[in-house]
């Protein structure tokens, strides 16, 4: 008899798979530690790109 | 999420319907909150178990209790909903008759009104019940300061605390539930439980 996946067991369940359910939760509270990590980089890489311009220019 | 152990664990007796669900959610989101594990008979869904069977085996590993007597009025068929009182009454006896650790069990009896138990089991007399008034907010209180008396754990936030993050959740319930295509007006309460989890889990890390 062919053994059931984990992943045919949750569709047969109706359960969604908890790292799913953990992006869609930081999302809406928007301050989970990967995206304010994300941000930061995001930042300091604006930030990077700022100060280059203008030490250039002087 | 590791192995959950006996003092953790907090066996949910409660109704399970849509009416009852703003008490649940409280008590549900309260209980995380607070550090522990809630249990319910809604955990194991195998059709080839004995529902008696599930419910004596998540008696027995949790240590704490919450029993909600509040609604064993009459269904719509016109007979009174015995789960509860029968449950609580397995639970007590888990505590007298049991084994060494089963004897450091908890309970926290629920009513709607307190007292009002003496008027359909009289044997309960004596015991200390608590009034939820059908209130979340005096639900989650009286939730959170029976689990800080009776574990003594510092880590257990003020009940304002627990309030106001219950409240935002509450408030995100629907775009969190649709984000991952549930309806946010039936939320299977396996699911729920999830959400809750990684909820309480995004406010603390």
């Amino acid at each position: 008899m062919k053994a059931i996946t984990l992943k045919t067991a949750r569709k047969m369940r109706g359960t969604i798979p908890r790292i799913k359910v953990r992006k869609v939760v930081a999302a809406v509270y928007g301050s989970s530690s990967q995206a304010a990590e994300k941000k930061q980089r995001t930042q300091s890489k604006t930030l990077v790109g700022k100060t280059i311009p203008l030490a250039a220019a002087r | 999420m590791g192995k959950l152990s006996y003092n953790d664990s907090v066996f949910i007796n409660c109704p399970f319907d849509a009416e009852y669900n703003p008490l649940l959610y409280a008590i549900i989101y309260a209980v995380y909150r607070c550090g522990f594990f809630p249990k319910t008979a809604l955990d194991e869904d195998d059709g080839t178990a004995n529902r008696l069977d599930k419910i004596i085996r998540i008696i027995k590993s949790c240590r704490y209790g919450i029993h909600d007597l509040s609604r064993i009025e009459m269904n719509v068929a016109g007979y009174p909903r015995f789960n509860m009182p029968f449950e609580l009454g397995v639970f007590f006896g888990a505590k007298y008759l049991g084994e060494e650790s089963q004897k450091r069990k908890n309970a926290l009896i629920f009513e709607r009104d307190k007292y009002t138990y003496q008027q359909y089991i009289s044997d309960l007399n004596g015991i200390d019940t608590k009034a939820h008034e059908n209130n979340p907010a005096i639900a989650i209180r009286k939730v959170r300061d029976w689990l800080k008396t009776n574990s003594k754990r510092r880590t257990i936030p003020g009940p304002a605390i627990i309030d106001k993050e219950y409240h935002e959740f509450i408030g995100k319930l629907p775009a969190i539930a649709k984000g991952l295509g549930v309806e946010p007006d039936n939320i299977p309460f396996y699911d729920f439980r999830t959400f809750v989890e990684e909820s309480v889990r995004e406010k603390l890390i």
